[in-house]
């Protein structure tokens, strides 16, 4: 079923995009500033930066400002422009220990090394209307920020803090993190083609769509699949990026990336001796995005399972389900298409059909 | 005592851009500078480790320009080099200028160490301001106990 | 201008004037370009390294005629000789290693091999027959020991898999496909 080239229409869609312009610049709102969807949306404008796969703050901010808001158009736009850039190369593997954390939870303890700080999060919050919200000035904002920031005690807090699944690591409690040195899978220049490396897996995911992600782990854990996860440690925070100094060959810092990464822990019961055993899973994504993180850690326990097991029992243990289906690009750009001309096609489909009733007719007044 | 050279960079782009560029400007309006590497903008992969299984993978694709090149001023000069995450070449060649210019203790050295350390006080405050948001969302949770009830 | 200029044959502009001259003579096995105007006194092997190299590719310097600055440029990983795509060698010196073949499915992946010699038009005429050559060719390269062009026999017997050689000398630039019979020298 193929979509077929024609020809006219070009008044129609040249009006269409000024329809587009037309329709953002009427009324009395002002343009919108790449600023406050930076600051005022920051978890869509993250979405949106993990999404494209680039981690370009203001593009992304212009990205949604374009779209009008389509979060999967803007992405869109990340990934074309990524295309457009040529390849520096790759940076070092970064340990996220180094995160300058903002925030810092676990659910399956309650003391951890260095302590746990909700951040910023609606989590305990009733979810119910702040009508005040609707008639925001910038003297509310100046009020808010004064308040925040007057009485300032001298914090002299680290930002760093180690890993709680260390904790168990020293305890014995948990093997002993193996580095491998094995390149990471490019699925920006490689295709999936399975079995895919844990590389490529970690790549796909970190990439996907927050919707089908989320979709595929909770059909895993409403009962559709065997993992029982506890979050261990859910972190977000500013990876700082270290790339050599060109004269010194040093580490420098070249910037900071806000990462979310999530480590659940599981039981397994493993078949040879019984004993059950602890089995992690692990997500991480540019910016800050919890919902993505822990459906991607529950989707890498769950395609773990099914390889330990020699067997895949549901969609969320198969990876070639999993990676092949949440990219949000390939999937929304697919499911966009059929809205392309497919004439002949549908010409030909209408054809066979009127054919196959004059058949059917025919057979029923033939003579017996 | 002056920081560590592979501070500068990252203190130079947090300090006023109009100081930057006028200071690492007048160095190279009396000096000559030539590229010993390509100077480009582009985008590099970011690789994490995944601290469960210690894989290595792309988190996703981060802008990055790179510029190194040798500055030759009358009384001496040095290589200079910076790298930063941003697609804008001009600042990160004067980034580059301002680290060979303070390597070779040019007389702009003590201008050069101001703008470091406006910088370091620009990136302390973001510091402090995130140590604040950690203190004051520090959680002690305690378990309800039947006692409580 | 605060973005520094980068010297002329490094230029994109440069560098794809110079894949078409490159090209140009690869389709027309015996033919000479001459690359002078485009070289900004940087010698011909470079120039050609430039057009083929970034950071995609692997590179094995026999010569040691690559300054770090050139490799920085170049912008290109070394590598052992017999893992690269591009290798630069001496034509004065036999080769004593065996490069990348390619395989029956990705010949592609034979190396190319850039070989400096004293003179593209002063030695022994060598007659070139094949593809891209109307009845035949003659090209005159000085200073390629006869080792040269036994081991490309040996290394091209298995066609498609095979090498390419680019030959050069200062200025001027002439391409050995692995498709061209050569006799003669």
């Amino acid at each position: 079923m193929a979509y077929v080239a024609i020809r006219g229409g070009a008044d129609a869609i040249k009006g269409s995009a000024r329809l587009m312009e037309a329709l953002r610049a009427m009324g009395s709102s002002a343009p919108l500033d790449l600023d406050q969807i930076e600051r005022q949306m920051p978890l869509l404008h993250s979405k949106v930066l993990s999404e494209g796969s680039l981690y370009h703050p203001r593009l992304a901010s212009l990205a949604l400002k374009q779209s009008l808001g389509d979060s999967l158009e803007a992405a869109f736009f990340l990934r074309a422009y990524r295309s457009t850039k040529p390849r520096l190369g790759e940076t070092a593997p970064h340990d996220t220990r180094s995160m300058r954390v903002v925030r810092r939870v676990s659910a399956a303890f309650k003391d951890i090394p260095g302590g746990q700080m909700l951040g910023a999060t609606p989590d305990y919050l009733h979810r119910l209307f702040r009508f005040e919200l609707m008639d925001e000035g910038p003297a509310q904002f100046d009020q808010i920020t004064r308040e925040w920031f007057g009485n300032r005690p001298k914090a002299e807090m680290p930002l760093t803090f180690p890993k709680v699944l260390d904790t168990l690591r020293a305890e014995g409690l948990l093997a002993p993190l193996a580095e491998s040195d094995d390149e990471p899978f490019d699925i920006t220049r490689e295709p999936l083609i399975f079995p895919v490396p844990r590389s490529a897996q970690l790549a796909t995911m970190a990439r996907g769509e927050t919707g089908g992600l989320l979709a595929l782990a909770y059909s895993n854990m409403r009962g559709y699949g065997d993992v029982h996860p506890t979050v261990g440690e859910l972190r977000v925070g500013y990876v700082p990026v270290m790339v050599p100094h060109p004269v010194t060959g040093k580490p420098m810092e070249a910037g900071e990336v806000l990462v979310t990464e999530c480590e659940i822990v599981a039981m397994f019961e493993k078949s040879d001796d019984g004993a059950p055993v602890f089995t992690l899973g692990y997500g991480a994504c540019f910016g800050h995005n919890e919902v993505k993180a822990i459906a991607m850690s529950v989707l890498d326990r769950a395609i773990s399972v099914a390889t330990e097991k020699g067997r895949i029992s549901n969609p969320s243990e198969d990876p070639e389900f999993v990676l092949l289906h949440v990219d949000g690009i390939e999937s929304m750009g697919f499911c966009t298409h059929y809205k392309m001309p497919h004439y002949v096609t549908f010409q030909s489909d209408m054809d066979r059909l009127r054919a196959a009733r004059t058949k059917a007719e025919e057979a029923t007044d033939a003579p017996r | 005592m002056r920081p560590q050279r592979e501070c500068w960079a990252s203190a130079l782009a947090a300090a006023d851009t109009a100081k930057v560029t006028a200071l690492a400007d007048r160095i190279r309006g009396r000096a000559t500078v030539e590229p010993l590497a390509p100077p480009r903008e582009g985008l590099m992969l970011m690789q994490a480790r995944d601290s469960v299984a210690g894989a290595a993978f792309h988190l996703g694709e981060i802008p990055m320009a790179r510029v190194h090149l040798r500055l030759t001023a009358p009384e001496g000069g040095a290589d200079g080099g910076a790298a930063l995450m941003s697609d804008d070449l001009s600042l990160v060649t004067r980034l580059a200028i301002l680290d060979a210019a303070l390597s070779a203790d040019l007389s702009e050295a003590p201008e050069i160490e101001a703008l470091i350390a406006e910088g370091m006080a620009v990136r302390a405050e973001v510091h402090a301001q995130r140590a604040l948001a950690l203190d004051r969302t520090r959680v002690d949770f305690q378990l309800l106990s039947e006692d409580d009830v | 201008m605060s973005v520094l200029e980068l010297p002329r044959l490094w230029r994109p502009e440069t560098l794809q004037a110079l894949f078409r001259r490159i090209l140009d003579v690869a389709a027309r096995p015996g033919q000479t370009a001459d690359l002078s105007d485009l070289l900004d006194d940087r010698p011909a092997a470079l120039a050609a390294l430039a057009t083929f190299c970034d950071n995609t590719q692997m590179l094995a310097d026999l010569t040691g005629a690559l300054s770090d600055t050139d490799l920085a440029f170049l912008d290109v990983r070394t590598a052992p000789v017999e893992q690269v795509g591009f290798i630069l060698a001496r034509g004065a010196d036999a080769p004593r290693f065996t490069p990348r073949l390619g395989t029956l499915d990705a010949p592609e992946g034979g190396a190319t091999i850039v070989v400096m010699v004293d003179s593209l038009t002063a030695g022994t005429p060598l007659t070139l027959t094949g593809p891209g050559i109307a009845a035949q060719a003659l090209l005159s390269p000085s200073g390629l020991v006869p080792g040269w062009l036994d081991a490309r026999a040996g290394w091209c017997a298995d066609f498609p898999m095979g090498v390419d050689l680019v030959l050069v000398d200062k200025t001027r630039l002439a391409v050995l496909p692995r498709t061209t019979k050569i006799k003669g020298a």
